[in-house]
């Protein structure tokens, strides 16, 4: 399919547009979605940081409050007379346990038996097991999460040492923080409605989420060793736990790494994401919060729309005005193409008329210089070929004439030769003479004659070069008769 | 065959004619010389039209024939 110029150059310019719009429109999608990732992943990363700040200040306090108890002379003198509920002591711990925020504080002897406790299902109890116990015992403060073998609850154990006056440990003091006193510290204000949060132990076991269900599962697999040290410790008895698709966080907080980014596919809600994850300021926790890439996809998105639309708008306004432009610039050059076929079908010393003031005004001039010149020389070989034609005419009309003349003037010689040849020879001298001029004509004739009539004759090169040997040849022979018929004449001549 | 090449067979047919008479003149010689030498001389010339006559008849084929 032919197209025309302007069509070209329209659809040129199009494609162009096109192409190079759609290069800029994905490569600002590619920078921006980026940049905006990056900036939305610093932005998750300190909102992590900032929401572990007020659990580590109730948890730090709670630490103070633990100690602070340990140091009153009841507790100190206590184990020296240990008896089960100590009223002193007792009371003693229900001061601390402001705002109901402890589901028990109690203390344990030194085999693990709980002597006194604000909980008093807690009496008689031995949590020897527990490693908050085992720490404490070892002059350890220790911060612990676990559910409760007693009161089947979460909660936060912060066990301090008990030493007597000699400096001793004579038992451990525990606080049981509730679990929602922390969980209500998690703030989810600065995610949006797809973003999640899970608070974690250092076994990456899920202890809070506003995903319910998530709840005592792992973040990833728990190697058996792992697994049974946590049955073993009764962390979460009679709980399930599953593994979640989060190991790559796992794998952060067992290399333990404070705090960090990740960007993850998962595979369960088949998304892809982002979490940030930090620590509990130095306590065994971890605060996780996820988003979804999608919702900071669609700002790069819009950006991008924006500028595929605005490419497309170009695109569309640049073939109009192209339209517009090459429409007028190509006018001049219709003109010329139809000035070249006027020429070309014979039509010579017509005119183009272009005022533009550039190359294509001086093209017309230079085309209307050579159109004159075209007239002239056309003119000129016409008046030589008229002029040639009549020479040849007249030239032919000669020799024609000519010819006759000589063929009427062969038949009178030979006629009179026959007559002479009878009546009035005088001997061989004359009758060799005859023979003599009859070579000498044919020789004449054919150099003269016969030669320029092939040369002059519409036959083919070929058989012009053919006849033309062969007429050399008869020329070549009839000059040595001529030779030998003036030997004879003379010789006659010469005995007469 | 164009006009020019007729034209062009007519003269050689002339030729042909002047060939001829020239091969009959040299043959009323033959018919009386009596000098050997001369006899061969005018029998070769003689001969030599002959052959002029069959060149003749050669060209004129050459000029009528199509290719």
């Amino acid at each position: 399919m032919k197209l025309k110029l302007a069509s070209k150059i329209i659809l040129a310019t199009v494609l162009t547009i096109f192409a190079l719009g759609s290069l800029a429109t994905m490569t600002v999608f590619y920078y921006v979605h980026k940049s905006v990732l990056d900036v939305e992943r610093e932005n998750l990363l300190v909102l992590a940081k900032n929401s572990t700040l007020e659990i580590v200040r109730v948890l730090t306090d709670t630490k103070s409050v633990a100690e602070t108890i340990v140091r009153q002379p009841e507790i100190k003198k206590y184990f020296d007379e240990p008896s089960v509920q100590d009223v002193d002591v007792l009371k003693l711990l229900y001061r601390y346990d402001i705002n109901d925020r402890f589901s028990s504080i109690y203390v344990i002897s030194r085999s693990g038996e709980t002597l006194i406790s604000t909980d008093p299902s807690f009496v008689g109890q031995n949590y020897s097991f527990r490693e908050y116990f085992r720490n404490a015992l070892a002059g350890n403060e220790t911060v612990e999460v676990a559910v409760g073998v007693t009161s089947n609850e979460l909660g936060y154990y912060i066990a301090v040492p008990v030493r007597n006056n000699n400096g001793d440990i004579s038992g451990v003091l525990v606080l049981k923080l509730k679990a929602e006193i922390i969980n209500s510290l998690v703030n989810v204000s600065g995610l949006s409605n797809s973003g999640h949060v899970m608070l974690v132990d250092d076994h990456g076991i899920v202890t809070y989420s506003d995903k319910s269900e998530r709840t005592y599962k792992s973040l990833g697999s728990l190697d058996p060793l792992e697994r049974k040290e946590i049955e073993k410790l009764k962390k979460y008895p009679n709980r399930n736990i599953i593994a979640l698709d989060y190991g790559f966080v796992l794998e952060k907080i067992r290399e333990k790494k404070k705090a960090g980014v990740l960007d993850i596919y998962d595979k369960i809600d088949s998304n892809q994401e982002i979490l940030a994850y930090s620590q509990v300021g130095d306590y065994p926790f971890y605060l996780i919060f996820e988003e979804e890439n999608k919702n900071f996809s669609l700002s790069a998105f819009r950006i991008s729309f924006i500028l595929g639309l605005f490419v497309f708008i170009s695109a569309i306004l640049a073939a109009i005005i192209i339209v517009i432009t090459a429409r007028r610039f190509l006018r001049p050059m219709n003109k010329i193409l139809k000035f070249l076929r006027d020429i070309s079908s014979g039509n010579v010393g017509k005119k183009i008329d272009i005022k533009t003031g550039d190359e294509l005004e001086e093209l017309s001039d230079v085309f209307n210089e050579m159109s004159d010149k075209i007239k002239e020389a056309k003119e000129n070989i016409e008046k030589k070929v008229e002029q040639r034609t009549k020479e040849l005419e007249k030239f032919n009309n000669l020799m024609v004439g000519r010819e006759l003349r000589m063929i009427e003037l062969k038949e009178e010689i030979n006629d009179l030769k026959k007559k002479m040849e009878k009546k009035t020879l005088k001997g061989w001298t004359d009758r060799f003479g005859t023979g003599l001029n009859y070579e000498e004509e044919v020789i004449r004739d054919l150099e003269s004659v016969y030669v320029y009539k092939i040369e002059a004759s519409s036959l083919s090169n070929e058989k012009k070069v053919k006849i033309k040997k062969l007429l050399d040849r008869l020329i070549r022979e009839s000059k040595k008769h001529n030779e030998i018929f003036k030997k004879l004449v003379k010789k006659h001549a010469s005995q007469r | 065959m164009q006009a020019s090449d007729k034209q062009l067979i007519k003269y050689f047919r002339e030729l042909y004619n002047i060939e001829k008479g020239a091969r009959d003149l040299y043959n009323d010689f033959l018919a009386e010389l009596r000098d050997e030498k001369e006899i061969v001389q005018i029998r070769k010339i003689r001969d030599d039209e002959e052959k002029h006559m069959k060149i003749v008849e050669q060209i004129i084929e050459i000029i009528s024939s199509k290719s």
